[in-house]
């Protein structure tokens, strides 16, 4: 069948998506788009709002698609532009092999969905010539400006002011937890902090709310035993976020942790945001539920070239309701890109700015050596810079991972240096192997393990 | 430091019953909570939980117990490249046993093992390909709470605890071909003690070089505890001509059956099975050709055993099922090859893997070629016949067969059809026929196939190719230990 303009718009659910897909179709949105004429496929990743691609397939045969985005139209904008794209401009696409991901999708299509698709009566008149067309801007009011501009910054100051009222409330709310006892405490924490996030809801502290809400599930997934101390690490952590917040609420760490994280634009419009080009592993994605409906989507990524950076995150949240959404990654893939860091004391969540694959002029790339400043120097740099970390990436040196005879997971160093409890289960393989180097997520009482590197049998997923 | 984690255990304590902490602040800190008393409990819960993320090292509570190394096996793992197709294959094959089993044996006769971050045996798999026997050895060295395997020696009555069944089966499995009598006297020794899983399992090896000197302790477990494995015995028996004299039954089943000439000239034996009116008749002619023994009946029909089956004339589905199953527990080894030979002869390709399981490597290579070879051929059925020696059927072999030019016209034809129930069907029916000939074919086949297939209207990148795009992916290693 082939894709033309024609089709494009046909497929397109309205006005409204055209008009979004047109403002996709700049070459720096898609770090990569690729074909197989043979394969009768075309795919792309498009970098949209959050730090992980969309990643976008179509059939050119029977135009059939499927993006990795959570919006509710079908086709999306992103598997619109992508046509689009195709139709206007077929060598940009370059040829080569059907990736991993686009054979995953092949395989479990059901085909003829897109042919059926295009069969579906024609709605309302759409128009690619019109949705490339610039809306003419109304000429500006300089009053309307002024009154927008004082709206803004009312707006700013009672945020400001909710927020130091919620803190105050939350500092009580922990004080009266100390003193009506922590052992009823954990017995009601869920339902206890379901009320506290909501208040600081209602107290515009977003961040804080989501924090909160997620509390118990990091303290229940404890030992009975360890819960007070997992629970009074928390309660402390809250103190010192509050104080520091207090101190410097413009703070854009602070502000990120205590009320909404910037956008992808204004991170990457920042000129103080700190850029890395290397080349990057992904280690794991991780995908969780969380208590508030919101799906948080973790890439973590290694740095293979040395650098200040050791490991970045890429971090997004997305509606529950929207169903489960594609990986945007396989663990072990590399690709080479500037990543975008969001300012913190010690950077960690990125976006990606720039990316490509891997080139063989790029230079052998491999695991870092980790640092000398101990099993924990990254978790103890964290935690100077911002006492209210949660969690941080570690690179632990060579170790093994064994097991008590009660069936308690610990990784120990190959030296004897040290030992730390593992988070979750691990697969059989890692109990039979040294590691060279292994990189986890510590959390001050477990250590989740990503990935390791093993001589016998090279990067393995620890993900059990 | 010692004092923080003394003062630490009383903060604790007041805390998780709601009083005042602060008393038991240590010195270094009494300054800093010395405030009114909201703000001393929140500037001492701030400190303590630093300290706590900080100061105090995780010990655990019980000594910590490494595992050896997983061993090294036989073969190298795959290729790093053929692995996510390995991952993929395994995934759709997870949940059926069978298509697991079959695509490791599949890699392991192309001279390669799965990498263990995507497959291991559990301890309980006793039918995965011997090399990774180690493997298994390892993982019940971790089970057991042995933490080591054991030293590469041979099984004994003495070492025999050491072994883990899958193990001792296949040490028993090597014994029994270089030295039958070894390995009989040691199953012998050992079966009584075992539960009757286990006991039928090892029984089961006697199969192996099965001969007369076998015989006695055949007839000793004709009073074991376990009907199966009584059955087995009874059946071993009668491959051996020693089987229980059922005349009764012997002389019933054979008036099932009617005895006559074919040939105008030749005059040859035909023995068929008589048309029976009622379903009860049925069921009486199958019971009794599960309790009668091949030697019995042809004793019955006063026709030797070879000449029977020659004879049989395939005149009813049903009896001919009976007759496949009965060669295939109590025939000789000279009756079971003969008849699959018959079954292919006579397009009932579909018995031929009943038998099949009583025949050497080699043979059962060449039934699944000459299966391949039949028309209307169901091309699963000679993966089952092949057992082991999956992956080397040649381009000629596999071109020339009419299964293999239909699949290539079912191609077009469904690639041709719109969306429906039927090109549903028919295009699973065309994705199993491929799965199993990217089992059965060697690498270059693989690759013609996979020209013939995309030529016929699949595309390159269809799933239903996914087996032999692996195969062509995975050229056979040239020293894979046999």
């Amino acid at each position: 069948m082939g894709i033309d303009l024609q089709n494009v718009e046909a497929l397109a659910p309205d006005q409204a998506s055209l008009k979004a897909a047109s403002k996709l179709l700049k070459p720096q949105k898609w770090p990569l788009l690729g074909q197989n004429p043979a394969a009768g496929l075309i795919w792309g990743e498009c970098q949209g709002s959050g730090a992980n691609p969309y990643r976008v397939i179509a059939d050119t045969d029977d135009l059939g698609y499927k993006c990795t985005c959570p919006s509710r139209k079908f086709p999306c904008k992103h598997s619109l532009a992508l046509m689009w794209m195709y139709a206007e401009e077929e060598a940009a696409f370059i040829s080569g092999d059907v990736p991993e991901w686009v054979t995953d999708w092949v395989g479990r299509r059901r085909k003829a969905a897109g042919a059926a698709e295009s069969e579906k009566p024609p709605g309302p008149a759409k128009s690619l010539a019109a949705a490339q067309q610039d809306e003419p801007e109304a000429a500006p009011d300089p009053r309307k400006q002024a009154r927008q501009k004082a709206q803004a910054e009312k707006r700013a100051r009672d945020n400001l002011r909710a927020v130091r009222n919620g803190l105050d409330e939350l500092e009580q709310w922990i004080a009266d937890q100390l003193r009506l006892g922590l052992a009823g405490f954990l017995n009601e924490m869920t339902d206890r902090c379901r009320q506290i996030a909501a208040r600081m809801i209602d107290a515009k502290a977003g961040g804080l709310a989501g924090r909160l809400d997620e509390m118990p599930a990091r303290v229940l997934v404890l030992k009975p035993e360890e819960r007070p101390d997992a629970l009074i690490s928390e309660l402390g952590k809250l103190v010192l976020l509050a104080r520091a917040w207090r101190l410097d609420p413009e703070d854009p760490d602070l502000k990120r942790t205590v009320t909404s994280s910037e956008t992808r634009d204004a991170v990457l419009d920042d000129p103080e945001t700190p850029r890395v080009n290397s080349v990057w592993e992904v280690l794991d994605e991780r995908v969780v539920t969380r208590r508030d409906g919101l799906i948080a989507q973790s890439t973590w990524l290694l740095n293979l070239r040395p650098g200040p950076q050791r490991f970045a995150l890429l971090l997004d949240f997305f509606p529950a309701a929207t169903g489960r959404r594609g990986n945007s990654f396989t663990a072990g893939e590399r690709f080479q890109g500037e990543l975008a860091f969001y300012r913190a004391g010690a950077p960690l969540r990125a976006l990606i700015a720039d990316r490509r694959p891997v080139e063989e002029d790029d230079g052998p790339a491999v695991w870092p050596q980790p640092g000398p400043n101990g099993l924990l120097g990254s978790w103890q740099a964290a935690l100077d810079h911002a006492p209210w970390t949660l969690a941080t990436p570690v690179l632990l040196p060579d170790g093994r991972i064994c097991r008590t005879p009660g069936g308690e997971i610990w990784w120990r160093a190959g030296d004897g240096s040290g030992v730390l409890p593992v988070l979750g289960d691990v697969p059989e393989i890692a109990f039979g192997t040294n590691f060279a180097a292994t990189a986890g997520i510590w959390n001050g009482v477990r250590c989740d393990l990503l990935a390791a590197t093993s001589a016998d049998w090279g990067t393995i997923t620890l993900h059990g | 430091m010692a004092e923080i984690e003394h003062s630490y255990e009383r903060i604790k304590a007041s805390w998780m019953t709601g009083s005042s902490a602060v008393r038991h602040a240590p010195d270094e800190w009494r300054d800093l909570v010395a405030v009114e008393a909201v703000e001393s409990e929140l500037r001492l819960v701030a400190l303590v939980g630093q300290a706590l993320q900080l100061a105090l090292d995780p010990v655990p509570a019980q000594d910590l117990v490494a595992m050896t190394d997983v061993p090294r096996l036989a073969y190298p793992v795959l290729p790093d490249q053929a692995r996510p197709r390995f991952r993929r294959l395994f995934e759709a094959a997870r949940s059926d046993r069978w298509q697991e089993s079959t695509l490791l044996r599949f890699v392991a006769a192309r001279g390669y093992v799965a990498h263990p971050a995507d497959w291991m045996p559990s301890p309980r798999d006793e039918d995965v390909p011997e090399v990774y026997l180690p493997w298994l050895g390892w993982q019940a060295a971790q089970d057991t709470g042995r933490m080591s395997e054991h030293e590469p020696v041979a099984l004994t009555a003495e070492n025999w605890d050491y072994f883990t069944p899958a193990e001792r089966r296949a040490e028993l499995s090597a014994l029994r071909r270089s030295d039958p009598s070894a390995a009989g006297s040691l199953i012998e020794a050992k079966a009584p003690d075992l539960p009757a899983e286990q006991r039928l399992r090892l029984v089961e090896l006697l199969a192996e070089n099965l001969s007369a000197e076998d015989a006695d302790f055949l007839k000793s477990l004709l009073a074991d505890r376990s009907g199966k494995v009584k059955t087995l015995a009874a059946a071993f028996l009668a491959r051996l001509g020693q089987g229980v004299d059922a005349g009764e039954l012997e002389t019933e089943l054979a008036g099932f059956l009617k005895l006559g000439k074919k040939g105008l000239l030749s005059r040859k034996l035909k023995v068929s099975a008589n048309k029976l009116k009622t379903d009860a008749q049925r069921r009486r002619r199958a019971e009794l050709f599960e309790q009668v023994a091949l030697q019995g009946l042809s004793r019955a029909l006063n026709v030797s055993e070879g000449d029977f089956l020659e004879a049989w004339a395939f005149n009813d589905a049903q009896a001919t099922a009976s007759l496949c199953a009965m060669v295939a527990v109590t025939g000789s080894d000279a009756c079971a090859h003969r008849f699959a030979g018959l079954l292919v002869e006579n397009g009932l390709s579909g018995q031929v893997p009943v038998v099949a399981e009583r025949l050497e490597p080699a043979d059962r290579a060449s039934l699944a070629a000459a299966i391949v070879g039949t028309t209307e051929a169901d091309l699963t059925d000679a993966v089952l016949c092949a057992g082991d020696r999956l992956g080397e059927l040649q381009g000629a072999e596999i071109m020339r067969s009419p299964a293999v030019q239909e699949l290539g016209r079912a191609v077009e034809k469904f690639s041709a059809e719109e969306s429906s129930a039927g090109r549903t069907r028919r295009e699973n029916a065309v994705a199993i026929d491929l799965y199993a000939l990217g089992l059965l074919a060697d690498a270059p086949a693989a690759s013609g196939l996979l020209r013939e297939m995309t030529d016929a209207g699949l595309m390159a990148i269809d799933p239903k190719l996914e087996m032999l795009r692996f195969n062509e992916s995975l050229p056979k290693r040239e020293d894979p230990k046999r």
